[in-house]
């Protein structure tokens, strides 16, 4: 028989359990955002098209270098609707929550500091096209020039 | 104490003010620090603090430097106080330290002090930065054994392939006299802990990440052994001790939800041989000598909006899995029987006030007191003041950069 006590106790957590749930759902806020984005990285990057779950583990930390022994460079455009569409499609987690899982790696000493995020393409596509291993995204509406593009499968 | 707390705000000064100047995405030397302060009331019982009266001795603080020195190699430390009730006081301590070689993704190296990775969120206690909660689960996560068991001072190897990331570590303990070890220790055995002479210990865990979209699951196992100087009644004792601590764990993100579950063992010999006299063979405590302590949980995050989340958990603690009802403890250490068990029903609001400022709330259902210290409640008469149902509220702001 079931103690009164341990009763009560699991009927507190359901109950807890059901307002979570029904207060959760009526302040959710969809993503309204569903604009393509575009994969680039640097000529030295070797690789012409990618998974989306290797870009999760690249984009978690998971993956650090590319198979030519080369540092994953990762850059974010800090553009907010672009960024937003990026997280949730890619990684899964809304800006803050990325923000602070990054920030929990830099903590535990599993990353030496939170990836480059530059609010503007055209200083992410320079940025990229200079620096060795860098990969990063922009808008498929974006006109792109001399960069290298990496397909999605 | 204040000493320690006027370095701390001058160090922590500076940097903020220095932050603001660094570029902080630079692969040069890269400064992020954290600081929290938290306040604690319960209605019975006093937990790890004076949380009866309420109290704000509750707080941590963290500051990391760290550098990439080529595509491979990198360096690092990060210098951490804490302060809750007896335990911590503010002193600086190194919280990790360790050089990191990755020579391939699958295959890397890092010598120093290492977290240990024992279940999901152990390696990350120290910040609560990426998690809903203010206390971890502490049927997994016990704060009186959080000192003991957050690091190694050693080598370990890592890597992650196909999906599968591991460490394999070997070090030594980093138990301390003053710890929440030794406390809890002392809590239980009536005894005071002259040293430690912690042995090799090897930890080992793995976890597989999306094997569908969302899913996380993962283990960990450690052995651990260690020696103790003991005194007992004015006599001298010694213990011979050994662990072996495991856990298996699972977590799923799906949409703005966050499952997790996990669920661990942490089996304990302790004998300890009291010296009655100098030249009299030592006698063996009758109790202490072998604990199977059983801990689980389940827990559901939900994300409602970029600034806003809610958590709720349940966590239930035996420490002997083999006696739940703590009719032994009753028996050897005249304990009440929910002394031995730590039952917690736990509800969560997270805000990020911005991408550096954290809020949280907490309240917590508990039965049972195994996780706080009976020391901390005795009464003027001298007796055990300890309640078996109690409630805890606790809040906690955190700014990171």
């Amino acid at each position: 028989m079931v103690p009164i006590n341990e009763m009560k106790s699991k009927c507190r957590f359901a109950i807890i359990l059901g307002v979570t749930l029904a207060i959760g759902n009526f302040f959710r806020v969809p993503y309204a955002f569903s604009e393509p984005i575009v994969f680039i990285a640097n000529d030295s990057v070797p690789m012409d098209s990618i998974t989306r779950k290797e870009l999760k583990d690249i984009y978690t930390g998971k993956t650090k270098l590319w198979g030519n022994g080369d540092k994953i460079v990762l850059t974010f455009l800090k553009q907010t609707d672009v960024y937003a569409y990026f997280l949730r499609n890619y990684v899964n987690k809304t800006p803050t929550q990325f923000v602070n899982y990054w920030r929990n790696m830099v903590f535990m000493g599993k990353a030496t500091f939170i990836p480059k995020s530059i609010k503007e393409e055209d200083k992410l596509m320079e940025y990229i096209s200079s620096t060795k291993g860098a990969i990063g995204y922009i808008s498929s509406n974006k006109l792109i020039k001399g960069i290298k593009v990496i397909a999605v499968k | 104490m204040k000493k320690n707390r006027m370095i701390i705000n001058v160090v922590f000064s500076i940097l903020f003010i220095y932050s603001a100047e660094v570029d902080a995405y630079s692969s040069d030397t890269v400064i992020n620090g954290f600081i929290t302060q938290g306040y604690m009331k319960t209605d019975e019982n006093n937990f790890l603090t004076d949380t009866e009266e309420g109290s704000f001795e509750f707080n941590e603080m963290g500051i990391k430097f760290s550098s990439a020195i080529s595509n491979n190699l990198s360096i690092g430390i990060q210098f951490f106080a804490r302060d809750i009730g007896d335990l911590g006081n503010d002193d600086i301590t190194v919280d990790w330290a360790f050089a990191d070689y990755l020579f391939y993704n699958w295959a890397g190296i890092r010598i120093g002090k290492i977290k240990i990775p024992h279940g999901f969120y152990n390696e990350s206690r120290d910040n609560g930065i990426a998690r809903t909660f203010i206390f971890l689960p502490q049927s997994v996560y016990s704060d009186p054994w959080r000192d003991s068991l957050l690091t190694i001072k050693g080598a370990g190897f890592y890597g992650y392939l196909y999906g599968l990331s591991y460490q394999l570590q070997i070090g030594i303990m980093d138990a301390q006299t003053d710890g929440g070890l030794a406390k809890k220790f002392n809590d239980i055995t009536k005894s005071s802990i002259e040293s430690i002479q912690p042995e090799t210990a090897i930890i080992f865990s793995l976890q597989s990440t999306d094997l569908i979209d969302g899913l996380k699951i993962g283990g960990s196992v450690s052995k651990w052994d260690w020696k103790m100087d003991l005194t007992i009644q004015d006599m001298p004792a010694k213990s011979d001790d050994e662990a072996l601590l495991w856990a298996i764990s699972i977590e799923y993100a799906k949409n703005a939800f966050l499952f997790s579950a996990e669920y661990s063992i942490f089996d304990v010999e302790t004998p300890i041989d009291l010296y009655v006299s100098p030249t009299a063979a030592p006698y063996r405590l009758p109790y202490a000598t072998n604990n199977v302590m059983e801990g689980y949980y389940g827990s559901i995050s939900y994300r409602m909006t970029d600034w806003f989340e809610i958590g709720v958990y349940h966590s239930i603690f035996y420490s002997n899995k083999k006696d739940r009802s703590g009719k032994d403890n009753v028996k050897y250490y005249n304990w009440k029987d929910y002394y031995s068990w730590s039952k917690d029903t736990c509800l969560t609001f997270r805000f990020d006030l911005n991408q550096n400022w954290i809020f949280k709330l907490e309240g917590h259902y508990n039965d049972g007191f195994y996780n706080g210290y009976i020391t901390d409640n005795i009464d003027k008469d001298g007796n055990e003041d300890v309640e078996q149902y109690w409630y805890l509220f606790a809040a906690k702001l955190m700014y990171a950069f």
